[in-house]
């Protein structure tokens, strides 16, 4: 339980509140590549923030806000130029710094005017990586972004989904922390979901959790769990499950060896779900998946990696719960999410033994906001280049005997897998 | 750049406010004739009042507030009657001036009952001119309503377009003020929507300003231009363009292909401006005088974003939808404190002052600029428009008229539809 201050402190992220502080420290993902293929800009709220991303015609990815600084037009709908983007109203010209370099009528009542000197509209930094725009809203210099395995991995094809839910991003992060909610939310209800669709000859036994622990290290929090008949030596205590500080959670086969065996039915390498605080009441989900190549892929562009929306669960228009729409973890985890409204309240909760990774992840946030504070730089900060250039990690072994496996997860709505799926290479003979 | 204060002084339209007062000296279009041929009643919305227009069923017009003064059904269901609307509720009935005439159980108890003549709904006038409704939400006397050159003329075909576009008047009218937005939104920017289009064979130079002047006239704005290329001896110099005080552009000859017309920018609240694309066109051969109801009315689309930002490009080919999308995303008030005019903007600030005047004059007691009371300085309003706009003619031809007119339907009918 905390207090509507704590509550608040944890969840709030608009300028110059100490979780927005903290939240800005990171590089987000906004978008991917390929949604920028058919478009040249697009509309992007960030931390509380709108703003505009825009592709010149040079090929840059640029970010600034929303309204023209002369008479306020939205750039939405902006001229991109061989550098940077013009409004289209008067034609006032911005490059990636938000300096105004262009002022033509200006110029032509007077050639010597130096009007635009004085112009200078907000704008951050984008940078691409795995086919994901990655944007930074925090102090210079920028930290670097991150080598996380999921994005420098070589050898693998990506995909890329992407759901806005209508909560705050923390209900999504404290999920993680949460391993219980897998045997309830994704084995108990999802029998009563199959149940509901008459997939009868789905249902799954439940097992249910001995031990829960939860271990700090460099990068976040490690989760472990031994099921009813396991043991510390099965690899879900051994290895556990890593949850990257401050918003991702670390899914699929480890970083270290990509040639991993299909423990699936199906590969699938390093995967990331991150949570990006789009505003205190919604949160940009992203999947970011990362499948071993086999034979016949290409290396893609990052305009190549394919994009998607995994649908959000809506109750339907009586009220009632769409069980069709239910039936994978990636609808079953946001209809928790977005049902503990739009900002959980907290001061109403009752935390119990199940909850101890929630509590150590909120020390967690509260020590790094701290930090922030104080003037430095908070966990998963890298500045060094030698010590960013591939950061893997371990993730249990479990194998998973079930080719059901696809259909449990975000992995169902796969671009990538639908096509594999579709020439007959998804599952290894 | 404007405080918050100022910014909403000049923007805010509702009753008492500043701005809404100086509005309310003025007679506004709220529908054509022709949205009334097929309904006896209509909503509206002026100037932040909620109102119901209605036909009777001797053909008169008539604007009253929106529920009963009973038990508050809205009039929107209500029943026309030979004179005046009745609510459909318990029969209430009341004439034009929304006096209460008849509440028929009270009768029925009591026949020397006198408590109809205590209710009073609020009503206001309305007058027919050139095939639009007006009306006036002032101080009595009301003034008459000004005898612009279009709104006169005999031996033309007229049609009447309209927009619900979601942004404060201001916006739309100080676009009005501002010759350069043409080399750009009309002229630059158009030539990338061309590109989208996948129509580079319509993309052409862009036309520059050399220079650029206001004058104030006896009904409010002439804007002047010199383009590259061009001299004072043009048309865009000599004659200029006419903005009308309080609310309207003039556009166009109406001796040309594409007619004359005018923009109106009726403030419906803070938030939301009706937009009126009122058009004259020469007859040609076959066309005969139009009785009011049968000058068409036509929707003018607003483009719009899908839900992946992707822009509608096809609505933006012409200067009606580059003018909308510019308007409706400076927000739905522009945040004044936060623009940087230059000299580019020396009308909008001229225009401005001129608000801010006609304010003043309205706070004194006075009549505002295009007051007219006496009929014989009312007879016909010319506006000289440039009849030879240098301008328009080095833009790349590929816009009916430049505007609205691409859905005109005496255009589509004389020349097509505009397709890409």
């Amino acid at each position: 339980m905390l207090t509507q201050e704590a509550n608040d402190r944890y969840t709030r992220v608009g300028l110059g509140t100490p979780m927005g502080e903290l939240m800005r420290r990171y590089w987000h993902p906004i978008a991917a590549v390929s949604q920028m293929n058919d478009k040249a800009t697009k509309k992007v709220r960030l931390l509380g923030e709108d703003l505009i991303l825009y592709k010149d015609r040079s090929g840059t990815f640029g970010l600034v806000e929303p309204h023209c600084a002369h008479r306020r037009m939205n750039m939405i709908y902006g001229i991109p130029e061989q550098n940077g983007l013009r409004c289209p109203y008067h034609g006032w010209l911005y490059d990636a710094t938000g300096q105004c370099i262009e002022q033509p009528y200006e110029e032509t009542e007077d050639p010597d005017a130096r009007f635009k000197d004085k112009i200078q509209m907000k704008a951050y930094p984008v940078e691409q990586k795995a086919g994901v725009l990655f944007a930074y809203l925090g102090p210079q210099p920028a930290p670097l972004l991150p080598n996380w395995d999921v994005y420098a991995a070589d050898g693998v094809l990506r995909d890329i989904g992407y759901a806005e839910l209508p909560c705050n991003w923390l209900q999504c992060q404290e999920n993680s922390l949460d391993p219980v909610h897998l045997e309830w939310l994704h084995v108990a209800w999802a029998n009563y979901i199959r149940e509901q669709n008459g997939e009868f000859d789905q249902i799954k036994a439940v097992r249910a959790h001995k031990v829960i622990h939860f271990d700090n290290f460099e990068y976040g929090i490690i989760k472990r769990r031994i099921w009813e008949g396991g043991s510390e030596d099965d690899t879900e205590w051994k290895d556990g499950h890593p949850i990257v500080f401050p918003h991702m959670l670390r899914q699929g086969s480890d970083g270290f060896n990509l040639e991993a065996p299909a423990r699936w039915g199906f590969r699938l390498g390093p995967a990331f779900q991150v949570r990006v605080p789009i505003d205190d009441y919604t949160t940009g989900h992203w999947w970011i998946n990362c499948y071993p190549m086999i034979d016949g892929d290409g290396e893609q562009r990052p305009e190549d990696i394919p994009f998607y929306n995994p649908p959000v669960p809506m109750l339907d228009e009586n009220e009632q719960p769409v069980f069709q729409s239910l039936r994978s973890n990636s609808s079953q985890d946001p209809a928790a999410w977005i049902t503990q409204g739009g900002i959980a309240d907290r001061t109403g909760e009752h935390l119990g033994r199940s909850d101890k990774g929630v509590i150590q992840f909120r020390q967690m946030l509260e020590e790094n906001m701290r930090l922030v504070e104080e003037g430095q730089d908070p966990m998963c900060t890298f500045r060094d280049p030698e010590k960013n250039q591939y950061i893997p990690f371990m993730t249990e072994q479990a194998q998973y005997a079930d080719t059901s496996a696809r259909q449990g997860a975000a992995t169902m709505y796969s671009p990538i897998l639908d096509a594999r799926e579709a020439a007959g290479t998804l599952y290894e003979k | 750049m404007l405080t918050i204060e100022q910014n909403d002084r000049i923007t805010r339209v509702g009753p008492s406010t500043p701005m809404g007062e100086l509005m309310r000296r003025y007679w506004h279009p709220i529908a054509a004739v022709s949205q009334m041929n097929d309904k006896a009643t209509k909503k509206i919305r002026l100037l932040g009042e909620d109102l119901i227009l209605y036909k009777d069923r001797s053909g008169a017009f008539g604007l009253i507030e929106p529920h009963c003064a009973h038990r508050r059904m809205n009039m929107i269901y209500g029943i026309p009657e030979e004179s005046g609307l009745r609510c459909p509720y318990h029969g209430w009935l009341y004439d034009a001036t929304g006096q209460c005439i008849e509440q028929p159980y009270e009768e029925t108890e009591d026949p020397d009952a006198r408590f109809k003549d205590k209710i009073q709904m609020k009503a206001y006038p309305v007058e027919e001119q050139a095939g639009l409704l007006m009306a006036y939400l002032g101080p009595q006397p009301a003034p008459l309503k000004p005898a612009w050159d279009l709104f006169q003329m005999g031996d033309v075909v007229r049609d009447i377009g309209y927009a619900q576009v979601d942004c404060n008047y201001l916006q739309v009218m100080e676009n009005s003020l501002d010759p350069i937005h043409v080399e750009w939104l009309h002229n630059y920017w158009a030539n990338y929507v061309m590109e989208q289009l996948g129509r580079d064979d319509l993309v052409g130079d862009r036309a520059r300003h050399e220079k650029i002047h206001f004058e104030r006239t006896n009904h409010g704005i002439v804007k002047r231009r010199v383009v590259v290329g061009g001299s004072e001896a043009d048309d865009d110099w000599k004659v200029g363009h006419p903005i009308v005080f309080p609310n309207m552009l003039r556009q166009g000859t109406f001796s040309s292909r594409a007619g004359g017309g005018f923009q109106i920018r009726v403030p419906l609240d803070d938030y939301t401006t009706g937009h009126w694309w009122f058009r004259c066109y020469q007859m040609v051969e076959g066309d005969q005088p139009q009785a009011s109801e049968h000058i068409p009315f036509y929707q003018v689309p607003v483009p719009q974003l899908d839900a992946e930002d992707r822009a509608e490009w096809e609505k933006l080919d012409n200067n009606s939808g580059q003018d909308l999308v510019a308007w409706v995303t400076q927000g739905g008030i522009a945040d004044r404190e936060k623009e940087n005019l230059g000299r580019s903007d020396r009308g909008v600030i001229l225009y401005r002052q001129m608000l801010e005047e006609n304010m003043q004059i309205v706070a004194d007691g006075g009549d505002p600029l295009n007051t007219f009371r006496d009929p014989a300085t009312n007879e016909f309003h010319e506006l000289p428009t440039e009849s030879d706009a240098r301008f328009t003619k080095m833009g790349p031809a590929r816009q009916r008229g430049g505007a609205a007119t691409k859905y005109s339907p005496i255009m589509i009918e004389r020349e097509g539809v505009v397709k890409y």
